[in-house]
C-alpha cells in the first residue's frame, strides 16, 4: 500500500536530506571584507548561501571555525551577522562570489567570497551550517523596511532544488517564499518550475518553524492560470463562509470589537495585519466553546493568503495564454509570474513566442524569424492589470518593489521576471552583469505599470531602467543562442541584428510616449 | 537668512555620520528621510540632502521610498545641494548613481541644483550624477567615502 495518501498531496520540506554533493567548489567567507549587502544570497539559485542577524549570545556555543561579524547597518545595530554556505547543497555555480561587490584594496582578486576546493571545507562547514540552522530566524515583522538586502535575512521556505547550477528562476520563486511564503499558495504551470518544485518524491519547498509554508500545486500546461484563480475563488468562498455562516454567531462569546478586528484583517494580507489577524485568532480560539469549534478548525481561512500562478513563457506566451488572458480580464485578486527564459526550456529549448528575433531554438534552427512578443505591453491594455517587468541581476530594489507591490494589488497583476537559462548560451555565473547588460541594451527595459496612478493624475507607466545606453550587440554577442548565426551565415546574423536594434529603438518610443500619457490633473 | 534643511537617508550609518558633519557645522539637525511625507520641505529655502547608491546603481531604498512624495512635491524656489557616498572602486559602473536619480528628480520637482563640483580626482567608468556644462564636466558636490571617512566640504556656495 503507498505510503502517500489518496488526494496526491505529499510531505514538504524534503529536499533538506537529500544532499547532492555535486559542487567541485564552494564560496568561502572572508567576513573582514563584506559589506553585508546580502547580494550572494539573493541571487543563490539554490539557497545554499544564506545570511542572518542574531544576537551576540546566540553565537556563544559556535563550532570553532564558525565565522560572523559585527552587524554594520543601523537596523539591527549591535547584532552579530554570520553568512554560511551549505556545502552539500551548493552546486558550485559561481553567481554569488562573481556578483559580489566587495574586493580587498591591496589585492582584488580577493573579495568577500572566493570560491575554495570543497573537500578540505566539507566536514568543517557542513558542521558550521547545521550549527547556523538552528540560529534565530527573524519574522517578517522585525524588518521594519523590506528591501533587496533584508529580504535575505528572512528564511527561505524553497531550498535546494534539482534546477540547474546557475539557474535564473529559482531567485524569484526563493525570493516569493521569503517575502510571503508562510501564507503563500503556488499555481505551477508544467515546465521547469513544475518539475524542481515537486520531482516527487521529495519537493524544495519548506516550512518555517511555526510548521507554515507554502502550498503547491501542478495541474497541466494549458490550464494553469484557471487553476490558480480556482485557488483564488475557493479562498475567498472559505474565508465568506467563515466570516459570514460561523462568525456572526460568536456575539455572545467574544467582544465586538474583536470580531470588527478579525472581519477587517480576513482582506489585508499585509505583513502587519496577517500578523495581527493570528494574534486575533489565537484569542477567538481562547474564547469560544465546544460549540463553536468548526469555526475554530476552520480559523485559518480568515487569515489572508498570497495566491500566485506562477510558470515560464512557454505557458504565459504561448500554450495557457488564453487562460491568463481570460484570469487578468477579470478582477480577481490574483498575482501572476512569469519566469521568462524566452523558450521552452525543460524539454529543450524550443522556440516559444517569448523568443526574440534572431536567437536559435528547436524549431527555428536558423534563428528566430519573427518578433519575440511583448506580454507585458499586451496586457497594459487591459486597463485594470498591475504589471511589472524585473530582472533581479539588473535591479534588484526594484524586483522586490514590484512582488510587493504585485502583491499588495486589489487585483490581477502580472509580473515578467527575466530568467537566464543554459539555453542562451553564455557563462552562467556572469547572470548578474549579463542581466545589467541586457537591460542597458534596450532588450529588456524594466517597469511598473499601476492603473492607480492615473487617480492621481500620473501616468500609470513608470520606467524603473534608463534608455538604451549600449549596443545590442554587444549583448548578443556573448549568447551562442545568437552567435550561433554568425558562424553559419554571417549575414543573417548582421540582417537580425539590425533589427533588433530597431525594436529596441522603436520600443523605447513607445515606452516614452506610454510614459507621458496620464489623464488631466484635476 | 536662509532656512536650510539637512536630510538624509543611510544603512550603514556612514551617511548619517556626514549628514552630522555638515549639521555641526551649519548649527542645524539633521533629518532621516525614511517614512517621511513631502512637507518635512516646506519650510527651507536651501535643501541639503544626502544619499549612498545601493547595489549597482541603485536607489537607497529609503529614498526609493520617498519618490511619489517627490512626484508629488513643488520644489520651485527652492535651491537643492546634494552630497552622495560611494565607492569608486569597487562599484565604477555606477558611482554615485542614485545622486544622480535623485537630482533628476529634484529638477523635475522644480527644484534649481546648486553646489556642482567638478570630477577631478575622480575615477570611475560610469555615473549618472555626472552632468556635462558647455565642455567641462561637472560633478554635483558630494563627499567620497572609501574605507576610512574622509570629508571634503566646501561651503563657498551657501548665502
Amino acid at each position: 500500500m503507498s505510503a502517500f495518501p489518496v488526494d496526491g498531496c505529499w510531505p514538504t520540506a524534503t529536499s533538506q536530506w537529500e544532499k547532492r554533493n555535486i559542487a567541485q567548489e564552494v564560496p568561502v567567507w572572508e567576513e573582514d571584507l563584506c559589506t553585508q549587502c546580502n547580494i550572494c544570497t539573493l541571487v543563490c539559485p539554490h539557497a545554499a548561501i544564506r545570511a542572518k542577524t542574531v544576537s551576540p549570545d546566540a553565537l556563544e556555543l559556535a563550532p570553532e571555525e564558525f565565522k560572523s561579524a559585527e552587524y554594520k547597518q543601523r537596523d539591527f545595530k549591535g547584532q552579530q551577522y554570520t553568512l554560511q554556505v551549505s556545502p552539500q547543497d551548493c552546486t558550485g555555480c559561481n553567481l554569488c562570489t562573481t556578483a559580489c561587490p566587495a574586493s580587498d584594496k591591496a589585492d582584488p582578486s580577493r573579495k568577500a567570497i572566493n570560491m575554495a576546493p570543497k573537500q578540505p571545507v566539507l566536514e568543517s562547514q557542513s558542521k558550521n551550517y547545521e550549527f547556523f540552522l538552528d540560529l534565530p530566524e527573524l519574522e517578517r515583522i522585525d524588518i521594519k523596511r523590506i528591501d533587496a538586502r533584508t529580504s535575505q535575512l528572512l528564511q527561505p521556505l524553497f531550498e535546494y532544488s534539482g534546477a540547474c547550477s546557475g539557474c535564473g528562476e529559482t531567485s524569484y520563486v526563493k525570493l516569493l517564499t521569503q517575502l510571503f511564503g508562510d501564507r503563500l499558495l503556488v499555481a505551477n504551470a508544467t515546465g521547469c518550475s513544475s518539475i524542481y518544485g515537486g520531482n516527487l518524491p521529495t519537493t524544495p519547498y519548506a516550512v518555517d518553524k511555526h510548521g507554515r509554508g507554502p502550498a503547491w500545486a501542478n495541474s497541466l500546461f494549458e490550464d494553469n492560470a484557471e487553476f490558480g484563480l480556482g485557488m483564488r475563488l475557493a479562498l475567498n468562498s472559505k474565508r465568506d463562509n467563515a466570516l459570514g455562516g460561523l462568525l456572526e454567531t460568536t456575539a455572545d462569546f467574544l467582544p465586538a470589537e474583536l470580531v470588527e478586528q478579525i472581519k477587517q484583517d480576513a482582506f489585508d494580507s499585509s505583513e502587519a495585519a496577517v500578523t495581527r489577524q493570528r494574534q486575533n485568532l489565537s484569542r477567538m480560539r481562547a474564547e469560544l466553546p465546544y460549540s463553536h469549534r468548526q469555526l475554530n478548525e476552520r480559523a485559518d481561512d480568515l487569515v489572508a493568503k498570497s495566491n500566485w500562478i506562477v510558470g515560464g513563457d512557454g505557458w504565459a506566451y504561448d500554450i495557457g495564454f488564453g487562460g491568463l488572458d481570460h484570469v487578468l480580464a477579470g478582477s480577481d485578486n490574483v498575482n501572476v509570474l512569469v519566469m521568462d527564459t524566452q523558450g521552452y526550456s525543460n524539454t529543450g529549448g524550443q522556440q516559444s513566442k517569448a523568443t526574440p528575433t534572431g536567437a536559435v531554438a528547436k524549431f527555428a534552427t536558423q534563428g528566430k524569424t519573427s518578433n519575440g512578443k511583448d506580454l507585458a505591453l499586451n496586457m497594459m491594455m487591459h486597463g485594470n492589470v498591475y504589471i511589472a517587468k524585473i530582472a533581479l541581476g539588473a535591479n534588484m530594489n526594484q524586483t522586490i518593489k514590484a512582488l510587493q507591490e504585485a502583491e499588495a494589488y486589489p487585483g490581477p497583476s502580472l509580473v515578467i521576471a527575466y530568467s537566464p537559462c543554459i539555453t542562451h548560451g553564455f557563462d552562467m555565473a556572469e547572470g548578474v552583469e549579463h542581466q545589467q547588460l541586457l537591460v542597458e541594451t534596450g532588450l529588456w527595459p524594466l517597469f511598473r505599470f499601476d492603473p492607480r496612478r492615473t487617480d492621481k493624475g500620473r501616468a500609470a507607466l513608470q520606467m524603473d531602467s534608463k534608455a538604451p545606453k549600449k549596443d545590442v550587440e554587444e549583448l548578443i554577442s556573448r549568447e551562442a543562442r545568437f552567435t550561433q548565426i554568425l558562424r553559419r551565415n554571417p549575414e543573417q546574423y548582421q540582417a537580425n541584428l539590425e533589427r533588433l536594434r530597431q525594436q529596441v529603438a522603436h520600443k523605447h518610443l513607445l515606452l516614452e510616449q506610454l510614459g507621458q500619457w496620464k489623464p488631466e490633473k484635476k | 537668512m536662509t532656512n536650510i534643511g539637512i536630510f538624509f537617508a543611510s544603512d550603514t550609518g556612514n551617511t548619517e555620520k556626514v549628514a552630522e558633519k555638515i549639521a555641526t557645522r551649519l548649527e542645524l539637525e539633521t533629518n532621516d528621510i525614511a517614512g517621511r511625507s513631502n512637507e518635512v520641505f516646506e519650510d527651507f529655502d536651501l535643501l541639503i540632502l544626502g544619499t549612498p547608491t545601493a547595489n549597482y546603481g541603485e536607489m537607497q531604498p529609503d529614498w526609493d521610498c520617498f519618490v511619489p512624495e517627490l512626484e508629488d512635491a513643488d520644489l520651485s524656489g527652492k535651491k537643492v545641494a546634494l552630497f552622495g557616498l560611494g565607492d569608486q572602486v569597487d562599484y565604477p559602473d555606477s558611482f554615485q548613481d542614485a545622486m544622480g536619480d535623485l537630482a533628476d528628480l529634484i529638477v523635475e520637482a522644480g527644484g534649481e541644483i546648486v553646489g556642482q563640483w567638478p570630477t577631478d580626482g575622480y575615477e570611475f567608468n560610469d555615473s549618472r550624477a555626472v552632468r556635462m556644462i558647455n565642455l567641462s564636466v561637472w560633478h554635483l558636490m558630494k563627499i567620497v567615502n572609501l574605507n576610512s571617512l574622509t570629508t571634503v566640504l566646501r561651503l563657498g556656495w551657501l548665502p
